[in-house]
């Protein structure tokens, strides 16, 4: 859906799983938010640009393209997630308290730091997710997006996003990685582990769901990711001009077609390191608490 | 998929209308608009492609545009795979949903119990207002449609038998669906399965799915050759042909019994399947000699395709407009179905001046620009799973003159399946035949009554091997990642029960219910729906089958039309041909009755739908 109103606004909107693999592989289409266009288009990126970086650099899911694709660091990590993921299962410390509370135990807030510290371990094998963190990854997670002009303003005269990103990276060692997903990403998985527990509260859908099918039920992608054409371009989606935001929701896609490639971008420069690792969490989580 | 304005309008008011009631309690004129409104929000909302790598496929050699492919490829000429022989089955339900149960639950509860107390027909309930052509035609439709193809002989399930069952092994075997090849792409995506025919309405049941099978069916059963003129292979007197025992050209389902008569699809065949074949082979060769007379230059090849195109259009016409109306008899039912056809204008205005809009509504689906909405066209798994409606055939046949009425044998459905269909007509006349069906009825969709043949058909009677079709349907459902019945009615946006009280009113089907399973959310979907004959609000007044069967068929229903380029933008007199247009304007099943077997014609004569019982022969 294509949102355009002359110096407000020009938005492109994209949850056709198809038409997004089409979009992410056009190489006129890249991260490199520019503060230019219409009011609304200026506002988001520019957010985007300040709250989502560290040390000025921006964090890998919202780094451009660039000269070198995967760069080293990604496809290290990539490579470490994926043999994490392969040795995920019932033991691990983060995946045995997930269970518990998919089996019901502790209040439904409880979620959110131990989704955290699952994440944050892969970054630092001591991380302890803890009410400070949570905080500090909701209002990394709210900082690009929120239009509550009151938060805003008061995020800017506390400093609160810049204290966040702080409290963040030094539970992770700086990692600009580790950053996100203990900020950002972890939301979906904090989604995804209350869907859990809600279809564990089913006794009916607690004996039938196989792990992989509980997977994909609670695998929740990122709702959106942004996407600012080059230069003019003509897509499959319409005409774009240099200033268009795209956002490709990804969510929504994998809904209608659930796949790593729509939810993780799989087959794209721009993929998620946590590919594997993500839903193999969600099933290890679901087959320890069906133990 | 962008909604227009219209369809906008219809959903906001089927939601409206359906939060307070369900179509079915309202009046003629807001339950019409409502169904449509609930069509445009499954649309939107119950379709999910499965295919994950579809296959590129070579340009074709033939020329696709005039004629349909015999494994149904190019069809469409954008996705030219799409609903081919091959491809897989889509979805009605969210992807996500659809992963087969763990198998600690696929047995749960037991597939062979809830076959011997909940399903095994403990009295014959007949349906007194149809007659049983109307199973006849539903599986010569469903053949036309879906299959599954042959089992994996690999790890069948293993079904536990209780001690008091006389079940001849234990535990039963029941062999496991054969699951679609992956790729990488399926990665994290439930288990998919191909559909080995065709998933349009060709009429493939007729004229097989592959070429080769094509080729068997139009060819002289004394020769083997190809017939020169276009038609299908008949013995002189008017009958299919035996099939030859050969593994290469075999339906591999069917051609394992002797005296099986040949046609496109012969599995699990039986007497009412080979009236349909028989009869509709002879109008396909009927078709052929009128369009000869039109085209006396034209060769075999020519006459057979559009004598294939005709004769599909006609048994598209005749389910759209005549059997399906006779299982939904209510004035909703024939309005919304004769209206798929020929739109609210109505068939007078279309036969007297064509089409007055673009539009389906206005002038139904044959003819209409058509679309594919949210996903490639596909036959469904949930679509698959509402058509088992195996009560509806008897147990027994009386077999009677349709001049006298009297009896001439009474057959089990053993004696006429397979072979037996054919060795029927050694003793007992095609017309008989067809009268004996058409003057008896067909069970009703209710608890208790699934044919006890079919729940212990013998597959290897001397080893002890036999099937019990009622516990297999309950499995393969399972197995398939159909999901059960409450959490099937709320993905498809209808209330679920919350109680075996609001399951069923009968409270001795609740009480046998309840015994069997845990939660009603445990319910399976066949046992739910058959349970919806005896609920509240219950099945829709004058159906024949549940209101939640119901709202998978008018999506259904309407995508077989609407995404095929041969019911859409090719259903022209150019593409058809004008004598084969008008072929399928004129006739309905009542004239291929006429036609095929004129001294029956007397005993419909009266009938308002040829699939309600017919008079007796008795003078």
């Amino acid at each position: 859906m294509r949102l355009h109103i002359p110096a407000l606004l020009d938005l492109l909107t994209v949850s056709d799983p198809d038409l997004i693999a089409d979009l992410a592989d056009d190489p006129r289409l890249d991260r490199n938010y520019g503060g230019r266009g219409p009011l609304i288009n200026r506002i988001v990126s520019g957010r985007v640009r300040k709250a989502l970086s560290l040390n000025g650099e921006p964090l890998p899911p919202v780094a451009p393209h660039g000269p070198e694709r995967p760069k080293p660091a990604q496809a290290a990590l990539e490579a470490r997630l994926n043999a994490i993921a392969a040795a995920l299962g019932p033991g691990d410390p983060s995946v045995e308290k997930l269970a518990s509370y998919v089996r019901g135990e502790g209040p439904d807030a409880s979620v959110g730091p131990l989704a955290q510290e699952a994440v944050g371990r892969l970054f630092s094998a001591d991380y302890k997710g803890d009410a400070r963190s949570w905080a500090a990854a909701r209002v990394l997670d709210q900082a690009p997006r929120s239009f509550n002009l009151l938060l805003v303003f008061w995020w800017a005269v506390t400093g609160a996003v810049a204290k966040a990103r702080h409290l963040l990276a030094d539970k992770v060692g700086s990692d600009p990685s580790g950053v996100h997903g203990t900020g950002v990403a972890v939301h979906n998985l904090v989604t995804g582990f209350s869907r859990m527990r809600a279809l564990w509260a089913d006794p009916a859908a607690r004996r039938r769901l196989t792990p992989e099918a509980a997977a994909a039920q609670c695998l929740v992608a990122p709702q959106q990711v942004l996407r600012q054409p080059t230069e003019a371009s003509l897509t499959l989606a319409g005409d774009l001009s240099p200033v268009t935001l795209v956002l490709l929701q990804l969510d929504a896609a994998n809904m209608r077609a659930p796949s790593a490639r729509t939810a993780f971008m799989t087959q794209n420069w721009a993929r998620c390191p946590a590919h594997a690792w993500v839903p193999a969490l969600l099933a290890a989580v679901w087959r320890t608490a069906q133990r | 998929m962008a909604a227009g304005l219209g369809d906008r309008i219809l959903s906001a008011f089927a939601r409206v209308t359906s939060a307070l009631a369900p179509w079915h309690k309202w009046p003629f004129l807001i339950a019409i608009p409502t169904l449509a409104g609930v069509r445009v929000i499954m649309r939107q909302r119950n379709l999910f492609n499965t295919e994950t790598a579809a296959p590129a496929l070579d340009p074709p050699a033939e020329d696709v545009k005039g004629h349909r492919t015999a494994d149904g490829s190019f069809n469409s000429l954008e996705l030219p795979w799409m609903g081919m022989a091959g491809a897989r089955f889509g979805r009605n339900v969210p992807i996500s949903e659809t992963f087969g149960e763990a198998e600690r639950s696929l047995l749960e509860p037991n597939p062979r119990r809830v076959s011997s107390e909940l399903l095994a027909r403990r009295e014959f309930a007949p349906v007194p207002y149809l007659n049983v052509l109307v199973p006849a035609w539903l599986q010569f439709m469903v053949h036309d449609w879906l299959s599954h193809g042959v089992n994996d002989p690999a790890n069948p399930y293993e079904v536990p038998i209780a001690s008091d069952d006389d079940w001849p092994q234990n535990p039963m075997s029941i062999l496991r669906t054969t699951r679609a090849p992956t790729t990488p792409a399926d990665d994290g995506r439930p288990s998919t399965f191909t559909n080995t025919v065709t998933h349009w309405w060709d009429g493939s049941q007729i004229y097989g799915s592959s070429l080769t099978r094509q080729k068997l069916i139009r060819s002289d059963p004394q020769t083997r050759q190809l017939l020169p003129d276009g038609k299908i292979g008949l013995t002189p007197d008017g009958h299919l042909p035996i099939e030859p025992i050969r593994d290469e050209i075999s339906d591999p389902e069917g051609a394992k019994f002797p005296d099986l008569e040949l046609t496109g699809v012969n599995g699990n065949w039986w007497l009412g399947l080979s009236v349909m074949h028989t009869v509709f082979a002879r109008e396909h060769n009927a078709v052929v000699d009128r369009l000869k007379i039109d085209f006396p230059e034209a060769d075999g090849e020519w006459l057979f395709q559009k004598a294939r195109l005709t004769v599909t259009a006609l048994i598209a016409k005749i389910h759209t407009t005549e059997w399906t109306p006779s299982l939904m008899n209510s004035p909703e039912g024939r309005f919304a179905m004769r209206g798929n056809w020929w739109g609210i204008a109505g068939e007078h205005y279309w036969r007297g001046y064509g089409r007055l809009s673009d539009t389906e509504e206005i002038s139904g689906l044959p003819g209409s620009p058509g679309g594919q909405d949210s996903a490639p066209y596909a036959m469904t798994e949930e679509f698959t799973a509402c058509y088992r409606m195996h009560p509806l055939m008897p147990d027994t046949f009386s077999m009677r003159s349709h001049q006298d009425n009297h009896e001439l044998a009474t057959l089990s459905l053993l004696d006429v399946a397979h072979g037996g269909a054919a060795r029927v007509y050694r003793t007992i006349g095609f017309d008989d035949v067809l009268y004996s069906l058409a003057t008896s009825n067909p069970g009703a969709l209710v608890l208790h009554n699934y044919p006890n043949s079919l729940r212990r058909l013998p597959e290897k009677p001397e080893q002890g091997i036999y099937t019990d079709l009622a516990a297999t349907d309950i499995l393969r459902d399972r197995e398939r990642g159909v999901p059960r019945y409450c959490q099937f009615r709320r993905l498809i946006g209808m209330p679920a029960p919350q109680t075996f009280e609001e399951l069923t009113t009968n409270p001795k089907w609740r009480e046998e219910v309840r015994a069997i399973y845990a939660t009603v959310e445990d319910v399976d979907l066949l046992v739910g729906t058959l349970c919806e004959a005896q609920a509240n609000p219950g099945t829709p007044p004058g159906f024949g089958f549940s209101d939640t069967v119901f709202r998978i068929f008018i999506l259904m229903a309407s995508r077989r039309l609407r995404s095929d380029r041969f019911f859409t933008t090719d259903f022209t007199p150019e593409v058809y041909t004008p004598a084969g247009f008008q072929w399928v304007a004129d006739n309905s099943m009542r004239t291929v009755l006429q036609r095929h077997c004129p001294a029956l014609a007397p005993l419909f004569a009266n009938l308002r739908n040829v699939f309600f019982p017919w008079s007796s022969g008795a003078t």
